[in-house]
Formats: structure tokens, C-alpha cells, sequence
């Protein structure tokens, strides 16, 4: 009798901790027999060549969550890349822009990483500060209009499709791949699970703390910028306002993947859950008729919900 | 009206997999300190939790003056008359001293009646023989004075039971003396103490009847006085102990550290000494002496102003804890669980932490040869857990501490600072640290080990430096290695 409670309490623990999955999967089913559209092979492969984008850089948020920070400025990053890219790709071809603009990325996430781990600023605060700084500063580069490009190599990887999907994917899987082994299998990725764990402890073992804050933050510059390059590669345009809720979507998806917002514990490959659900989410609304204004504020709700059911599960699991 | 002012009957508390309490019966008179005593692991925490409402029992029940008790969490277990005082305080530090004590309860309607609710802890503290400002801030109090704003809260509750959870633990000596006749009072306020402590010579000093737990059970109850401290021991461990301390089997070599005229204000000034190859230098004195500011310093987690460290006879320069571990210096901190082990992380990566480059193919980590790392250090020093994957979450106070080692000795450091290194766990795990201690030390490294607990430094020390106001303020060796030398070198 006693056990079965315990065991109810189990399982009431685990529903809410994959809730969101839970949801997923109902609301799937719910599309596939209401809209005929949603299951067509060429909408599947438009929610995964859509998510790509902001799935790269989801991938480097989940290292920043890991190590117990998170960061606002990647949104400003990302639309600061679509416009430096798209202005060095007239001015000198494709393949300086592609290295300026991640050098560039990872220059500003580098920044965020010197005022975090070494001044000890909040990250909230100086994510904000950059955030503001770099998004003004891609308004200025272009006079707060969006440019366009005609580069033929451009459109060449623009058009590359292999059953529908582009290269976005194909990057994606190889960024996805990349982090997932370092964070897995190095000496680095290690260091930062400790810091993210325990700061203090981590210190007191001898690890340099200092650094593994510092690179996350450039890491996910540099994801950033190469998800920008991407947005690039599909609208073969740069605009400051462009990946304006890329933060916001990738710190989301990190949490429904499971990843702690206290840090040390989760992982990059849960991730692609979050950015899978949030991709369905926001293709079935649009399908259903749903506006973008109204999108706006479900985004927030689904944010508020996740990090909630984040800090139930916590609370559950300490008792 | 029943003769017991508490009982619990038959408590038994499961959590998935883990019998935690299993049919343990207590019963407490009324205006008694009652010991409570075990290794940790053995359930104390678990039936106390039950007993402020912070658990629910799986099955038995309790009495309250022999009325049926239900709790519905530690508030409720408060204003029925059942305190506890944890080692950590539940004070805010931001507010003063009659605000903490009646937080949450302020009088007044709309607007709160300052003047009472000072008037009121005042009166409490004076209840207990204090006089000192209720409008000052908690975080301006002394560790003791913060004890008593805890127990003056309890009495406001109008506390039956006031449970304290190893009140001494981060007492200094001197205050420790002004502790006890507090608990005096309450007793003698018909106050009934339920005493959770490790420290054996307290409970003769000052508890009425003693109750010993091991894994989970009830192993023993007496009075204080039908008791010797030999059998309690042996209750606690499930056999009987020969000796709390094993020899010392290594003798010193050749200088191994020397640190001259180390500086960091305001904290330490002009420390000299010399560290011996297998040498346990103890390092003695009062909570606030400078003991842990010092070792921070050697092991680089904090930087000195001036002074030079010597390792082999070459002058080295530490300004990191990295520039530590790379001089072979190692550090046990002395609260494992804030900044001695990532609680989230699995025994295997919390030993293994320290030198991940020796778990390495290539660049890349390799789970094999960090699972036998792993299980080398288990299986070395005993360290009881289910799995090597396990979380330290739910591994007792002796097994952590056996992890935090395992971490240091993985790194095969040459130099080991042990601060406070069997502070809060049991008899039998503290005997198997003395002993890793002694065999470290055979193999020709160092130790530098400081305690707040006088026998373990007597005992277990070489050579015992002791600290006043962050200075060296003596060395004791030999014969003159004594408790009454070390305290009179330690206080004023």
C-alpha cells in the first residue's frame, strides 16, 4: 500500500519532468489527425530545416546553462553576423566573411566571457549591457536597413537540397556532434560540469575556473555568429532586428531538454528535444492560423511553464 | 498525563530502496537533555526530521504529553512547542536580532508595533542571562550569539522541545563554557533538549540520559551515569573500538615545505615553519586564529601580500590553486559538502576531477580507466556506496569525506593540507582516516592537519604549531604535546 504511493509519487515526478515531451507527443497526434498539412513529408522537413538555425547555437547555450550561466547578447550576436557577413560577402567573397564573422562572434562572446569570468559581473547584467551595445552597433553598420547580397557561391549552398533538406541540417548535425563529444569526452567539457556544479569546489580542485567560463561564452559567440551565417545562407540578406528571440528560444529549449538552470547536470544532446518541440509548437500554431503576435506571447508562456516545471522538479527531487 | 513529554513509537521511514529508520521507539521526560548519538548514516537526522514535520513516517506515531501528535511541516511542528536548531542557521543576516526571532509574526494590524516586539526579545534573551541590542543586525553577531538568538526564537514559540543538531560544532572553546549553563537554564525552565552531538565528553558533561542508533535502529538507552564512554562507542560502531587513535607508524625526514614570513593582511602575519617528509604537523587554535586562511594560502585558493613558500629547497610561486596542484600541494577543505565535492556529480567524477589528465586517451576521457581509478579508491579506502556512478548526494557524511581524500589522492600530491578532516563524521570512518593518514605518510609524503579537536591533534600530530590571531604563536613537540599547553597557547 505504502509502496504504491511512493511509486505514484515517482511517476507524478517523472510525467512532470518530461511534461513538456508528454505534451509533444499528444499534441502530434492531435496534428497529424486535425491537419492534414502538418504531416507531409515537406512540412517535416521544413520544421527540421527550420530549427537548424537556432539549434546551432542552442547547442553553445547549453554549455553556458551547463556552466551555470546563461546569456542574453547571443539574439544581438546573431543579427549583428547576418549583417557582417552578408556586407563581407560584397566586399571581399564568401569565404573571408564566413571567418571574419565567426572571428567576430567569437570576439564578442569572448567579451561577455572576460566581464563574466574575470571582472565576476552577473551575467544577467552584462549580457544585457552587450546585448544593447551589439544589436545598436549592427543598426549603425547598415543604417538600420536590411542589406542584400547576390553572391552566386551564396546561392549555390543556399540551394543545396538533398530530399527537401538544405545544408542547415547537415551543419547543425556536425556543430550538435562537435559539442556533444566535447563536453562528453574532454578534459574541458569536464571542467566545465564542475564549475557549473560547484564553483567553489572546482576552484579548490585545482581547475581554472576562470577559463572554463571564459570559453563557453566564446563558444557560443562563435555558434551564434555561425547561425546567423545560416540565416544568411537561407534569405541571402543581414539585418540587425534578424534572431531578435534567439536567446530567449535557445535558453528555452535547454531547460525542456532537461538541463538544469543551476548548472553541472544536463547535456547538449538533450537539447535537440527542446529545439524539436519548440519547432512543432511553433509550425502546428502557424498552421492552425495562430498570428505572430499571438505566437509572441504563447513563447512566453511556454517559457514560464518550462523554467517552473524546472523548479517543481528540483523541489520534488531534493524531497 | 504521561511521564514523557515526547514519544515516538515504532517510527519506521522508507524512501525508495532505503530503509532509513526501521521500528525506532523513543521516549523523552519532560525537562531532560536527552542525548541523541551515531555514526552518520545511523538515522539521527531522518528521526528528527520526523519530529520537526519535516518528514511524514512511514509507520508508527507519536505523543506529544501523551497526546496523539500529527505534524504538518516544520512550522506547525514549531508552534506546537517542537524547535530545531540546525548547525546552519535559520537566521536572515540582514535583520536584526528581534525581527529574526519573531519573523513572520509581527504584532500590530497594518502597521507593526516595533516597540513590543523589541521589548519582547529582550526579555527573552534575558530569560536565558543576555543583555545585548535586539536592533542589531544578526550578520554583526558572533557564531554564539547567533545560537542564542536561535534558542531565544524557540522560546518565543514557547518550545516544550528544543532539538539542537551538534550545537558546539562551531563554537570556540571559551564559548562553549558559556553554552552550557544556557542549556542549564532550560532545563531547569522545564525545557526538554533533545542533544544530537559526536562530541562523547559533552554528553557526560551535560546530558541526563543518552539513546544510540545504528543503521536505522534504536542499538541502546541509559542514563548518563549507568554509562561508560567505552560502551557508547561500542553501540555506535557495532563492536568494540581498542582505540579511537591508531599509532603513528611514520617518523620525519628532510624538509619538504618551508613557508617564511608568509603575510596577508588582515588575516595572517609573519608565519614561519618548516614541513617535514612524513611528517603530520598538527596546527591547533581557535575557530578565527587563521588556521584555514593559512592553508588557503599555501594551496594558492587565496594570495599572500609577502613571504616566501620553499618546496625541496626551491623558492616557488603560488598564486592559484592551480600553481598549487602543480607544486604537488593538495587541499581538503573543511566543509565537503560547499567546497569539497560536486554533490550533483557521481563518485567517479568527483575523484577523478583533480587530474582528469591521467583518465585521458589522447585528449580524449576515457571511461574505463576512470571507472578503475574509481573503484581503486572505493575499494581502497571502503567507501560504502551502491555504485561508482552514484551521486554523493545520498552517501553519509564518512563516505564523502573518504571521496574528498580519494580526490586528493588521486592526484598523488606530495603535500596534503587536511582541514578539520574528520570534523562531523563517525567513530569507525575517523579510524580509517587516522590510518590512511599514517599509511600516507609511510610512503614519504606530507601533512599539515588542522583540528579544532584537541585529542585527534594530540594523538595524530608529529609536531603541533599552534595559531593565535594569525600568528604562529607556539610549537609543541614531544613530551610538551599536551591539551593543557596547546589551550594555553591557543586563548588570550
Amino acid at each position: 500500500m505504502r509502496k504504491s504511493t511512493l511509486d505514484k509519487k515517482y511517476i507524478i515526478t517523472l510525467l512532470i519532468e518530461n511534461a513538456v515531451t508528454v505534451f509533444l507527443v499528444g499534441f502530434v497526434i492531435f496534428m497529424v489527425f486535425t491537419k492534414r498539412s502538418f504531416s507531409t513529408w515537406d512540412n517535416i522537413v521544413n520544421i527540421i530545416n527550420e530549427s537548424s538555425i537556432y539549434g546551432i547555437a542552442a547547442c553553445a547555450m547549453t554549455v553556458v546553462v551547463i556552466s551555470g550561466e546563461f546569456d542574453l547578447s547571443s539574439s544581438s550576436i546573431f543579427g549583428w553576423s547576418t549583417v557582417i557577413f552578408v556586407i563581407c560577402i560584397n566586399a571581399m567573397g564568401i569565404v573571408p566573411a564566413f571567418f571574419i564573422t565567426l572571428v567576430c562572434g567569437a570576439a564578442f562572446g569572448a567579451l561577455n566571457g572576460l566581464l563574466i569570468a574575470k571582472v565576476k559581473m552577473p551575467a544577467f547584467v552584462a549580457t544585457l549591457g552587450t546585448m544593447i551595445a551589439i544589436k545598436g552597433l549592427a543598426y549603425v553598420m547598415t543604417k538600420a536597413q536590411p542589406i542584400n547580397t547576390n553572391n552566386a557561391t551564396l546561392k549555390a549552398i543556399g540551394s543545396f537540397n538533398m530530399g527537401g533538406i538544405s545544408i542547415i541540417p547537415i551543419v547543425y548535425l556536425g556543430v550538435l556532434v562537435l559539442f556533444i563529444w566535447f563536453m562528453r569526452y574532454t578534459k574541458f567539457g569536464r571542467d566545465i560540469y564542475a564549475t557549473g556544479g560547484n564553483y567553489e569546489v572546482a576552484r579548490l580542485s585545482g581547475i581554472n575556473v576562470v577559463f572554463s567560463k571564459f570559453i563557453v561564452f566564446t563558444m557560443l559567440g562563435a555558434a551564434a555568429a555561425l547561425a546567423g551565417m545560416m540565416y544568411g545562407v537561407r534569405i541571402k540578406a543581414g539585418w540587425a532586428p534578424y534572431g531578435q528571440d534567439l536567446a530567449l528560444y535557445c535558453i528555452t529549449a535547454t531547460i525542456i531538454g532537461g538541463t538544469s538552470l543551476l548548472g553541472g547536470t544536463g547535456s547538449v544532446g538533450k537539447t535537440v528535444i527542446g529545439v524539436l518541440v519548440l519547432a512543432v509548437l511553433f509550425n502546428a500554431l502557424t498552421l492552425l492560423g495562430v498570428s505572430g503576435s499571438m505566437q509572441k506571447f504563447i513563447r512566453g508562456l511556454v517559457l514560464i511553464t518550462v523554467i517552473m516545471l524546472d523548479a517543481v522538479v528540483a523541489k520534488r527531487q531534493k524531497e | 498525563m504521561s511521564a514523557y513529554v515526547l514519544e515516538m513509537k515504532g517510527i519506521t521511514k522508507t524512501f525508495p530502496g532505503v530503509v532509513a529508520l526501521d521500528d525506532v521507539t523513543l521516549s523523552v521526560e519532560k525537562g531532560t537533555v536527552h542525548a541523541l548519538i551515531g555514526e552518520n548514516g545511523a538515522g539521527k537526522s531522518t528521526l528528527m526530521k520526523i519530529l520537526n514535520g519535516v518528514y511524514t513516517a512511514t509507520k508508527g506515531e507519536l505523543f506529544l504529553e501523551g497526546q496523539p501528535l500529527h505534524l504538518q511541516g516544520v512550522r506547525d511542528a514549531q508552534e506546537k512547542g517542537i524547535s530545531t536548531i540546525f548547525q546552519e542557521f535559520n537566521l536572515i543576516n540582514a535583520l536584526s536580532v528581534a525581527e529574526n526571532i519573531f519573523l513572520g509574526r509581527f504584532e500590530g494590524k497594518g502597521q507593526i508595533k516595533w516597540n513590543r516586539i523589541n521589548r519582547k526579545a529582550r526579555e527573552l534573551l534575558e530569560k536565558l542571562g543576555f543583555n545585548f541590542d535586539v536592533s542589531k543586525p544578526v550578520g554583526k553577531l558572533s557564531t554564539a550569539e547567533k545560537q542564542l538568538v536561535e534558542i531565544a526564537k524557540a522560546l518565543s514559540y514557547d518550545a516544550k522541545i528544543i532539538v539542537m543538531d551538534e550545537p558546539t560544532s562551531s563554537l570556540t572553546k571559551k564559548e562553549i563554557e558559556l553554552f552550557f549553563p544556557i542549556i542549564e537554564k532550560l532545563r531547569k525552565g522545564g525545557i526538554t533538549v533533545i542533544y544530537i552531538s559526536h562530541k562523547l565528553d559533552e554528553i557526560f558533561h551535560i546530558c541526563d540520559r543518552v539513546s544510540i542508533m545504528r543503521d536505522g535502529k534504536l542499538v541502546g538507552e541509559s542514563l548518563v551515569s549507568e554509562i561508560t564512554r567505552e560502551r557508547i562507542i561500542e553501540l555506535m560502531v557495532g563492536r568494540s573500538m581498542e582505540m579511537e587513535y591508531p599509532a603513528r607508524t611514520a617518523s620525519p625526514g628532510e624538509p619538504v615545505l618551508e613557508v617564511k614570513n608568509l603575510t596577508r593582511e588582515p588575516l595572517l602575519h609573519d608565519i614561519s615553519f618548516t614541513l617535514h617528509k612524513g611528517e603530520i604537523l598538527g596546527i591547533a587554535g581557535l575557530v578565527g586564529a587563521g588556521r584555514t586562511e593559512l592553508a588557503e594560502t599555501i594551496f594558492g585558493a587565496a594570495v599572500a601580500d609577502s613571504g616566501s613558500i620553499e618546496i625541496n629547497g626551491k623558492a616557488v610561486s603560488i598564486r592559484s590553486t592551480m600553481d598549487g596542484k602543480a607544486n604537488s600541494i593538495g587541499m581538503v577543505t573543511e566543509d565537503r559538502k560547499e567546497t569539497g565535492l560536486v554533490l550533483d556529480m557521481s563518485v567517479t567524477r568527483n575523484i577523478t576531477v583533480t587530474k582528469l589528465d591521467e583518465v585521458t586517451t589522447g585528449i580524449v576521457l576515457s571511461k574505463q580507466k576512470e571507472g578503475e581509478v574509481a573503484s581503486e579508491y572505493v575499494q581502497k579506502l571502503n567507501i560504502k556506496t551502491p555504485s561508482i556512478n552514484q551521486t554523493l548526494y545520498n552517501l553519509s557524511g564518512g563516505n564523502q569525506q573518504k571521496v574528498v581524500l580519494s580526490k586528493w589522492l588521486f592526484s598523488n600530491v606530495e603535500i596534503l593540507i587536511l582541514d578539520e578532516p574528520t570534523r562531523g563524521i563517525d567513530v569507525g570512518a575517523k579510524y580509517e582516516i587516522y590510518c590512511l593518514m599514517n599509511e600516507l605518510t609511510e610512503q614519504g609524503k606530507s601533512i599539515i592537519m588542522i583540528s579544532s579537536e584537541l585529542p585527534e591533534v594530540l594523538s595524530m600530530s608529529d609536531r603541533i604549531l599552534v595559531m593565535h590571531k594569525g600568528m604562529i604563536k607556539g610549537e609543541l613537540t614531544g613530551a610538551k604535546m599536551t591539551a593543557d599547553n596547546v589551550m594555553q597557547l591557543a586563548i588570550d
